[in-house]
Formats: structure tokens, sequence, C-alpha cells
């Protein structure tokens, strides 16, 4: 199982990674830019500027006590309602986040960041993730810019790789299901998911085939590859369930026609929630393999892959 | 000799015109065999039972893909063509655009005014019928400046007024898109900067409705513009009455501008470069000028729509930017010619 050997290999390397970045204050840790951000002492008050997966990371971590503003967005965790906004995400207010005093501000990108960064605040935005390992690794790069070290990180990933195994061990053998992932864009073709993405890698796990996997990344697809590849089942977000009956050749693709059509929150792949994500795609596309109750190997903790 | 000419270019950009549609309906990202192309085509336009040779895939990419892009593309280059060879000749200015006097951003500003104000849940139809009132506001604006003297008010004045318009106009549309919701922000943006990449059916039957009224009736004043030509005093004393063929001429070109904005956003320039480049060739009898331009308009969005779906490949560019690339520096030598030459780049001279 070439995909259960890469899955192991990618926790250990997350397992080493971890072990070697145990370290207090100061501490170094890479952004998306390639530079070292360099973190001085204990972070106490975060602004979170990005999108939800940092609130939900430092929401899991147990840090969320120390954060002092959000950027608005629709889906703001409930716990984070009573906190003040500092802006539209991407163009958070450089005044407001100031006016906060925070230590660090995470997930900044925009033409704000540069302006955030020019006032002094200390930036700190991962690179984006182009795997699962990539939302662990990021998971684990905000533990160690606030705290200095990694405390939780670990066993979060531990635990979120277990579920993954766990769902994935059900659609074991099963015939893979075709299927896309659809963004509708004004003014040109829609948007897909394809290797390199996040969204790839759990469709994979949850037993489907992506039908653009040889797409690269994030890529925009003509209307005439979409209807030549015809998926079975489509997934696109829960605002454009109207799109895929209104369009003429969305309408017509046989995912549509026979209702093989999922709504999953964009937001919802690249998270920190991500084996509920794959659980409920897993479950759609192989109903079969969920209708028994969960098998017993599955809630014995899994062997340690410590090396 | 200027009426044989004109059928013969008639004639010819007739040829090229389905040569152009040929070659659009025959390019694209998936590769099919162009006899295969041109058998589904044959088909569906005899309503034949479908032979075995294509597949049903791409008897889909071709009847759902590709035929109603090629077929908007062209109508849009038709009419956006038509209005800007008729308000050439109205403003008796070789500035005169629908996109260059506002016409296109006054159709944006009102069909997103319709959706932030949430009216567009009332009826759909909502969205075009405010196209074409917003359409008409920048036109009756542009009328009204032009002629505030007694006669049509000076070309770079003109362009001025339609810049200004056109600044307003988006302003307003950007107001509108913050204010709304995230839903009726998706509607605007979706809905104004359409291109021709998500191309329908459904968008093709309203537009090629109003091609089918308005430029007939383009058509049959084409006389009359030649009359006002030579100066309203001039045309009235030939028995045209001047306000009433501009004005019947200009509700049809804001129709038409509305129309093609609502089905495939705002694409610039094709009403500036089409009439002039047909000019050099028919003369400025408008009788020959109207459907000779009509119809390298359609041509001209054709070749640009198929260069724009294939040059960047895998991904499409929007037309827009196409248009723009060949449309502005043309804009620019007519500016610099006008002003060279201290007149006016073609026989009108008021």
């Amino acid at each position: 199982m070439s995909w259960r050997g890469a899955w192991a290999a990618a926790l250990g390397v997350g397992l080493v990674i971890a072990g070697a970045a145990r370290a207090a204050f100061p501490v170094d840790v890479p952004d998306d830019r390639g530079r070292s951000v360099h973190v001085a002492g204990p972070v106490k008050r975060i602004v979170v500027a990005g999108p939800l997966l940092f609130a939900q990371i430092v929401d899991e971590l147990g840090i969320a006590d120390r954060v002092v503003g959000v950027a608005e967005s629709p889906e703001i965790p409930e716990r984070f309602r009573a906190i003040p906004r500092v802006g539209e995400l991407g163009a958070v207010s450089i005044e407001r986040v100031m006016a906060l005093e925070p230590d660090l501000v995470l997930g900044a990108y925009g033409p704000s960041r540069d302006g955030l960064e020019a006032a002094g605040l200390l930036v700190y935005t991962p690179a984006p993730a182009d795997d699962i390992a990539g939302v662990l690794r990021t998971i684990e790069q905000v533990e160690r810019t606030v705290l200095g070290e990694s405390r939780a990180a670990p066993e979060l990933a531990r635990k979120l790789t277990t579920e993954v195994t766990e769902i994935e061990s059900r659609v074991a053998g099963k015939p893979r299901v075709r299927v896309a992932l659809l963004y509708p864009l004004p003014g040109s073709p829609p948007l897909t998911s394809g290797a390199g993405t996040p969204e790839h890698e759990l469709l994979v796990r949850a037993g489907a085939e992506n039908v653009f996997a040889d797409t690269p990344k994030y890529h925009r697809v003509s209307y005439e590859e979409i209807l030549r590849r015809d998926p079975d089942a489509i997934i696109v977000d829960p605002s454009e369930l109207d799109w895929t009956r209104t369009n003429e050749v969305v309408s017509s693709l046989r995912a549509v026609r026979a209702g093989r059509v999922l709504a999953v929150r964009p937001s919802t792949w690249v998270s920190t929630r991500f084996p509920d994500t794959i659980r409920r795609v897993a479950a759609w596309l192989h109903p079969e393999a969920f209708s028994v109750p969960t098998p017993a190997t599955a809630s014995t903790p899994p062997a340690e892959a410590r090396p | 000799m200027k009426r044989s000419s004109a059928t013969l270019a008639i004639v010819l950009l007739g040829v090229l015109l389905a040569s152009t549609f040929v070659v659009g309906v025959g390019t694209g990202p998936v590769t099919i065999r162009p006899a295969r192309v041109a058998e589904i085509v044959r088909e569906l336009a005899l309503g034949r039972e479908p032979a075995a040779g294509a597949s049903e895939t791409e008897r889909r990419i071709v009847r759902d893909v590709r035929l109603p892009r090629v077929i908007l593309a062209g109508l849009v280059g038709l009419a956006l063509a038509a209005s800007g060879t008729v308000m050439q000749g109205i403003f008796r200015n070789p500035l005169a655009e629908p996109y260059l006097l506002g016409l296109s951003s006054g159709a944006t500003m009102g069909a997103a005014a319709v959706i932030a104000l949430g009216a567009d849940r009332i009826s759909p139809t909502f969205v075009p019928a405010a196209a074409f009132c917003g359409s008409l506001l920048a036109v009756t604006i542009v009328y009204r400046l032009g002629r505030s003297g007694s006669t049509v008010s000076d070309g770079a004045t003109l362009v001025l007024a339609g810049v200004a318009l056109s600044a307003l106009f988006a302003s307003i549309t950007s107001f509108c898109i913050v204010v709304s919701s995230p839903d009726q922000t998706r509607g605007i943006v979706f809905g104004m900067m359409g291109g021709l990449a998500g191309a329908q059916w459904h968008q093709v039957g309203p537009l090629a409705l109003v091609v089918l009224v308005c430029v007939p009736v383009l058509l049959a004043f084409a006389r009359d513009l030649d009359a006002l030509a030579l100066g309203e005093a001039m045309a009235a004393h030939l028995g045209v009455n001047p306000a009433w063929v501009q004005r019947t001429l200009l509700v049809a070109a804001a129709l038409l501008t509305a129309s093609c904005v609502a089905a495939a956003g705002t694409i610039g320039f094709i009403g500036l470069i089409v009439p002039h480049a047909l000019r050099l060739v028919v003369g400025p009898d408008h009788r020959g000028l109207l459907p000779t331009a009509a119809l390298a308009g359609a041509i001209l969005l054709i070749a640009c729509d198929t260069a724009a779906r294939t040059i960047a490949k895998p991904t499409e560019i929007p037309v827009g930017i196409l248009t723009a690339l060949l449309g502005a520096p043309f804009f620019l030598y007519l500016l610099r010619r006008r002003t060279a030459a201290g007149r006016r780049p073609w026989g009108a001279d008021a």
C-alpha cells in the first residue's frame, strides 16, 4: 500500500520536526516568503488576521485566551464572536491592529500585510499547505511561534491522522468514485483542486479518484474539459448549488443528473477539522462502508510511529 | 462605384464570418477532429439523428460549450460595432463609442444597483431592464452635453464627458458591491464580469432578439445618418428631423450596448476600431458602412475570443484584455492624428 507508506513517512517526518523543534525562546520559524521569523519572547496578545484555519489552530492548541483581535469573516468560531474585529480578511485595518498592541499578527496576507510589518508589528504567515502534512506542519509552526516550543501539536497531529487512517481503512478496496471539485469564477472557467492541494489528498483518502488529479494545484479548467471527463460526482461550495442546476453545461453532467452533488464549505478542507470533512465525503461516496459500527481495530491506538 | 464596393465587401465579410465561425467552433482545449465538428454542426442544424461518428461527449462539447460561445461572441461583436458606427455618425465624432462614452459602465451600474437593492429577487428581468436604464441615462447625459452649443459640441469635450461619466458610474458600482451581502456581491461580479467564458444558450436568445429588432432599425435610418453628416440644418432641409433620428438611434444603441453588457460584461473598443477600419474600405456612406461594420464586428470578436481561449492554454484570458490591447493603441493613434491635422480625421467637419 503505497499510500499507507507515504502516510506513515509523512507522520514520521512530522514527529521528527516536532521533536527537533522543542526549544525555548528565542525561536526562528520559516514563513511563506521563505524568511525566518524571529520570535524573541512569549506571545501574550495575538491578532488573528488570516482565514478560519488560524482561529481553529489557536483554539485547538488551547491558546485562544491570548487572542485580542480577529479579522471579519462569516465563519468566525463561536468563542471569538465577542472579540474586537480588525477589518476584512486580507485587508485588515492597520490602525485597529496597532491599537490592540499585539505581540503577534497571525496569518496576515494581502495589501495590509506589508503595512503591518512596516508598523513594526511581528507578522507570522506560514506557507500555504499543499497536503495534510502541510496542515499539520502549519499547526506545529503556529504553536512554536506562540509558545516557543511544540506542546499540544504532536498529540493533535496524532489524533487527526488516526481519524483519517480509520476512515481510509473503511473505504480501502472499494471502487473509487470519479469526483471533481468545482468552484465557479466570474469571467473565467471554474477553478478546481488538482494534485498538490490538501483537497486532492483528502479526496483520494476518502475513496475518490480526483478527475483533475493531473492539473497542478488550483487551476481553471475549461467547460469542455469538464464535459469530457464527466465525473460521477461533484463537490461544490453550498452557495453554488444553484449554479449546478442553472448552468447548462454543469447541469448536463452525469453527476448532476444522478443527483450526486455534495456541498462542502471551502474552509473545511484546509482546517483542523479535516477528518470530519473526509468522513463526510467518504460516507457520501461509500455509504455502505459506514453503515456498520467502527471496526474494533480502529478504536485501539495505532502503533507508535516514533523512530 | 462606392455602392458596388460595399456590396462586394458585404459578400466577402459574409464569407469571412462563416470561416471565422468554423474556426471558432473547431477550436478548443479538447481536440475534436474538424470533420467530426462539421458532422455535429450539420446534425444539429438539420435536426438529424446523431450519426455513429462523434461521441456523445464531443457532441455535448460542440453543442453546449462552443456553439453558444461563438454565437454569443458574434452577436456581441455585431451589436457593439453597429452601436459604435451609429454613435460616431450621430455625434460626428470619431472617438464616440459605447464603452468610451460611458454606456457600458452605465449598464453595469444599473444592474449592480438593482442587485444591491435586492430587486432582482422580485424578478430577474429587472437586471437587464436596469442595465438598459443605466445605458440610456449615460447616452442622455452625453447627448445633452453634446448639444449644449448650437452644433454638436467639440469632440474632445464629448469624450472627456464620457470619461467622467464612466468614473462616476464605476464608483457607484463599487459602492453597490461594498454595501451588498456576499451573495449579492457574487451576483454583481458574476453578472458584470461574465465575459464569454461561461456562455450558455439562454443568454443567446435575448441578445439575438434585441439584435434582430435594433439592427434593422439602424439600417433603416442609414440614409438619414448620411444627411446628418452634412449638418443638422442641411439634414432638416432634406426633410430629415434631426432630433427624432438622433434620439431613436441612440435609444437603439443604448439597448444594444446594455444587452451586450448583460450577456457578456463590458467589452471595450470593438465599437471604435471596426467602424474606422470599414470607413477606410467602403467609405462614409452609412448604407454600406453599417452592415459591413456589423459583420466585421462579429468577425473580430469571434476571432479575439478564439485567441483568448487558446493562446494562454490551459487557462483562458478574458477577451476584454485582447480587445483593449488592440483598441487602446488605436484610440491613441486616432487622437494623435486628429491633433496633428487639427481637424476630424474623416469628412464631417462641422
